[in-house]
């Protein structure tokens, strides 16, 4: 199936959005993780990131997890003339530092509604992140 | 694609309004142009795709087509020529933008343009809320050389002279000035500017605020003080790459622009120094320096020319941008002329000369229309000395070419400043008496 991250990450985010408001945080913080990632691999796309036949990421720092792609990110987009992407998260520290991929199989009372809340909240940057690319004609 | 028939920037502008606007009514009660970095024009709507009815549908899957064929490399293919607000995540901020400027409306549908761009956007922008209420005063020059810093340096001295307590900013980062005209090297105080932004940078503004402000030594004996913060300092080592990174907006849970900053460390010193007036000497040219200086801080533009074709062409790029700005009734109320190199002979004819070309270039672009029913317009007769056409003159002197307050051992040559200047800093006078009147007021 071919890779199209910026629809990936705005329906990663709607369906967390869901999930949010109808109190099953659980769920919905795995879909804040993975709505960050799509969104800022969109832009990353936007801004040249050398892809595989598949549309993943050629660069194995870059074909990673939102815990680990936030910083990869600032590089990335700093060094191909993102910075205007940048400012938004730089100097705030990684607030998916404590997402994992694997909390897919934690039980439900492990993930705290205070770490979700953060993950929204970065959620939400990236997605303003995207808007902007969009708007600049760098993301299609 | 032949290349007789490409649509260049300007007119892919103007067929994108054309177009818009012929079926704006039809289609929905507000739309915005988006310009993208590239110059490329799609159009946005608010909500979505998926209400249209198909009646409406079909139309703008016709205009879409129409714009993409019409707009060559400036538009979009016919299915990304709409966006929706509804496509993107938190599409209502954008619709909602300040960031928008009004272009007119048509049949009840108003027409926006949101232009993104790298630079330059703050020439747009409106003047920056501050807490400090002394008086600012900024000199701009849409080229350089034609005796700016000079004159700010004089005007400084002369209101220094007369008591008042005078904050000056060097902010013509790119070819610092007015710093080492009035600050010998062993006065300077350890960090500048530069140092200010890039600190800020990384949210320590305040370990170099403290050392970067210090008075000439050549308002010794003045009854006032002049107090300056320089671009660099002793202690700010390699000036380039401090420079690279000055006009980075600031990182942050809430980004902050580099006019916002500057606004901030203006404000900063302002009310740690409480100075009867700050200036602020501005980069010449159409640069970001220049749109925060200008358009944001709320001060007194001195708009410095020279009787050069060049000059008030450079002057109409900038005037005719103005047009949209969504405050342009307060920037224009601020704007003043100054002639700065009057020559030694043909004194009357130049400034005639001169006066012409200025009453031309804010006429065309600035002025209302002059309309019997109408008396507030915004409109000046070519000799109305109150015009901010008008020039305050600043007449060429051999003494003004080797300007050199610190080297010179008896300082600033009085006789001098009043040949030059003598009639620009009475104009200027008035200035700080209206101020004053306002702050009784």
């Amino acid at each position: 199936m071919p890779t199209d991250f910026r629809d990936a990450a705005e329906r990663h985010w709607d369906d967390a959005a869901c999930l949010f408001s109808d109190n099953r945080p659980a769920n919905a913080d795995h879909l804040f993780g993975l709505s960050a990632e799509c969104a800022l691999k969109a832009v990353m796309v936007g801004l040249r990131m050398a892809l595989l036949q598949d549309g993943a990421p050629q660069e194995r720092q870059h074909r990673v997890h939102i815990n680990e792609l936030w910083d990869e990110f600032v590089n990335f987009a700093q060094g191909r003339g993102g910075s205007r992407y940048v400012v938004a998260i730089t100097g705030v520290s990684n607030p998916f530092s404590d997402w994992d991929a694997s909390q897919r199989y934690a039980h439900r009372t492990d993930i705290s509604i205070g770490a979700v809340s953060n993950h929204k909240n970065g959620a939400e940057k990236t997605i303003t992140i995207l808007n902007l690319a969009i708007l600049d004609g760098v993301v299609s | 694609m032949n290349a007789k028939k490409a649509v260049v920037f300007e007119q892919a502008f103007d067929i994108a309004i054309e177009k818009a606007k012929s079926v704006a009514a039809e289609i929905s009660n507000e739309l915005t142009l988006v310009r993208d970095l590239r110059g490329r024009i799609r159009i946005m709507l608010p909500g979505g795709r998926t209400n249209l009815s198909s009646e409406k549908k079909t139309r703008l899957e016709a205009l879409a087509q129409e714009l993409s064929e019409s707009l060559g490399n400036y538009g979009f293919t016919a299915d990304r020529m709409f966006l929706f607000a509804n496509d993107l995540l938190q599409g209502e901020d954008i619709t909602n933008s300040p960031e928008r400027l009004l272009l007119g409306g048509v049949e009840g549908c108003k027409v926006w343009l949101l232009d993104r761009q790298i630079t330059g956007q703050d020439w747009l922008r409106g003047t920056l809320p501050r807490k400090t209420n002394n008086l600012r005063a900024t000199f701009f020059g849409i080229k350089g050389g034609v005796g700016r810093s000079t004159a700010l340096v004089i005007w400084g001295w002369h209101l220094a002279r007369q008591g008042k307590k005078v904050l000056i900013f060097d902010l013509d980062l790119e070819s610092p000035g007015v710093s080492s005209t009035l600050l010998p090297a062993d006065y300077m105080p350890d960090f500048g500017i530069v140092d200010w932004f890039v600190e800020d940078g990384v949210g320590q503004a305040e370990v170099v605020e403290r050392e970067m402000v210090t008075a000439s030594p050549r308002t010794e004996g003045l009854v006032g003080d002049i107090r300056i913060v320089p671009a660099f300092g002793t202690k700010t080592g390699d000036y380039l790459p401090k420079l690279a990174r000055c006009y980075a907006d600031a990182p942050g849970n809430e980004p902050s622009s580099w006019s916002i900053r500057l606004g901030r460390l203006v404000s900063r010193f302002e009310a740690l120094e409480m100075p009867d007036i700050t200036l602020l000497d501005s980069r010449a040219g159409i640069h970001d320096i220049a749109a925060a200086a200008v358009t944001r801080m709320g001060a007194q533009s001195f708009l410095f020319a020279v009787d050069s074709p060049q000059t008030w062409k450079a002057y109409g790029f900038l005037f005719n941008h103005w047009k949209q700005h969504p405050q342009l009734a307060s920037i224009r109320e601020h704007l003043q002329i100054v002639d700065a190199m009057i020559p030694e002979t043909g004194r009357e004819e130049h400034l005639k000369r001169f006066r012409e070309h200025s009453w031309d270039v804010f006429r065309d672009h600035l002025y209302d229309e002059a309309l019997p029913n109408n008396p507030d317009a915004f409109n000046f007769d070519l000799n109305d000395q109150s015009a901010p056409h008008y020039p305050w003159p600043i007449f060429w002197h051999r003494g003004l070419q080797e300007f050199d307050p610190i080297g010179s051992r008896d300082g600033l040559d009085e006789k001098m400043a009043a040949e030059a200047m003598g009639s620009f800093m009475d104009a200027a006078e008035t200035l700080l008496t209206s101020a004053g009147k306002d702050e009784l007021a």
